[in-house]
């Protein structure tokens, strides 16, 4: 019997991007329907309808992100083991949870962009996905914010975070920046999810206002920025600001206070670290084609306490820049014009250059109210801490930083 | 020497500016012909690279593209060889 956590009465189980509330019982009804293998959409509701069919017919169901411009066509429907246990119709928020407790045979299939690595089907099951929900009892009545694309891994686990205790899950992503604040302020929301791309982009609208019922913002996808998390904590005054590591291919793994990410006694043996490379083996992965005994995650990773295993991340190896024959992580730089103080938000590329393979390229944002700094006032302090190749050449402000649907910086 | 009137001199010589101030050195009033890139203007290869793309900016000339360039003069009749 899986431990249940007392929640107070909650009509809505979803809010998605338009404003609509989606009841429980709705809910229940919609996944109760005709079984859709493959739910290409941006709606969080048809989502979690999806999400839901694959562990009440106990088979495959692929997400795929309306937006990203991968073909769904052509993709084998994969619908899995047919003719598994007939479970009764779902008619509410307690059965929600009661199925999300499993067991399931279902399994949520994901495609994953291949803009940082190869691109591959994850094939997860109710193990890996609810893997990182959390069953606090100081939970019951929290309203959970989900900055993330909702048929992505990470805007997928806000939502099973949600229907698997019973809690309302407000639909952020791809909302301009006042339609967010009043989304926050409305639902009432305690805890927010999102990348640092997406906290960045919302902060001027977060300025002179006061979040009472914010508790928790949790931070992934990227690079951890202390200095944002500062920023987000004045702005989140009742706020914990914490940092998550998470994949499609393995679910949330680690959180952390701060950059540096402690692997628990109960992954020891299940992750390593070799030549700066975070290796994960297979029992904490989800599953696919020649899906490897030890998987190469691509983060390159500096190890900070070998026992117990303490970590931070440096970047992903394969975003690593060519200037002259040294390689660049561009989120280490970010990181680094971060910490100027009329800063806000940095994007570090190259531009392919004959002379000396890249030029290091910058995009920024201005904090709220301050004039931009000129290039060599940036250039100096940066040469405080970066290496001569590490310093950007050409720096520009824009009004906002060019985005992946994943709401992460774009490579 | 670059006659003040002279298009793509002006440029050349406020992109060289540019350069130089960004890596704290002074600017410059006039430049020669004959003066070499690196030698005498004291810019190394990401300077030079900068500069490139600053030119290209201003004129959509990549002095670079055909092979190497040393001097003022030699930019000189890129940015003007190719921008007839």
């Amino acid at each position: 019997m899986t431990e249940r956590i007392a929640v107070p009465d909650c009509m809505t189980a979803l809010i998605n991007h338009a404003g609509n509330c989606l009841p429980w019982e709705t809910l229940a009804a919609a996944v109760s329907g005709p079984f859709q293998p493959v739910v290409e959409s941006d709606d969080a509701v048809s989502v979690a309808i999806g999400l839901l069919q694959a562990f009440q017919y106990d088979r495959t169901v692929t997400l795929v992100d309306a937006g990203t411009g991968l073909e769904s066509e052509g993709l084998d429907p994969e619908a899995g083991p047919a003719g598994g246990e007939m479970r009764s119709p779902l008619t509410g928020r307690a059965d929600i949870m009661t199925l999300l407790a499993g067991p399931s045979r279902g399994r949520v299939r994901f495609l994953t962009s291949g803009t940082t690595g190869p691109r591959r089907q994850v094939r997860h099951g109710l193990k890996t996905l609810l893997r990182g929900v959390r069953r606090h009892p100081s939970l019951a009545q929290a309203i959970w914010g989900n900055g993330y694309h909702p048929a992505h891994m990470a805007g997928v686990q806000v939502l099973l975070q949600g229907l698997a205790t019973g809690c309302s899950v407000v639909q952020l992503f791809g909302l301009e920046r006042e339609q967010l604040r009043q989304r926050l302020l409305d639902h009432r929301i305690t805890h927010l999810s999102a990348t640092p791309s997406f906290c960045r982009f919302l902060l001027p609208a977060l300025m002179g206002r006061e979040f009472p019922d914010l508790c928790r913002v949790t931070l992934g996808g990227e690079p951890f920025d202390p200095r944002l998390a500062a920023t987000l904590g004045e702005a989140f005054p009742e706020a914990r600001i914490r940092n998550i590591y998470a994949s499609t291919e393995a679910g949330s793994l680690f959180i952390a206070d701060g950059d540096t990410f402690r692997v628990s006694n109960s992954l020891e043996g299940s992750v390593k670290i070799e030549q700066g490379e975070l290796w994960l083996s297979r029992d904490l992965l989800g599953d696919w084609d020649g899906a490897p005994a030890w998987y190469a995650t691509g983060d390159q990773v500096e190890i900070v306490d070998p026992a117990p295993l303490r970590f931070r991340f440096l970047g992903r190896a394969l975003t690593g820049i060519n200037v002259g024959g040294y390689t660049v992580h561009p989120e280490a730089v970010e990181a680094a014009l971060c910490g100027h103080p009329a800063i806000a938000g940095a994007r570090v590329f190259g531009r392919s250059q004959a002379l000396i393979g890249n030029l290091l390229m910058a995009e920024l944002i201005a904090e709220p109210g301050v004039v931009p700094p000129a290039e060599s006032a940036i250039r100096k302090f940066l040469s405080r801490t970066c290496q001569p190749f590490e310093i950007p050449r050409i720096l520009r402000f824009v009004d906002s930083l060019d985005l992946t649907p994943s709401g992460k910086i774009r490579r | 020497m670059i006659r003040p009137n002279h298009l793509q001199g002006r440029m050349l010589l406020e992109s060289i500016n540019t350069v130089r101030m960004n890596k704290g050195l002074q600017p410059l009033d006039t430049l020669g012909d004959d003066q070499d890139l690196r030698r005498d203007l004291g810019l190394d290869s990401l300077d030079l690279a900068e500069l490139t793309v600053r030119l290209e900016a201003g004129s959509g000339v990549d002095v670079f593209q055909a092979g190497l360039v040393t001097t003022v003069g030699e930019v000189l009749e890129r940015l003007e060889g190719q921008a007839e």
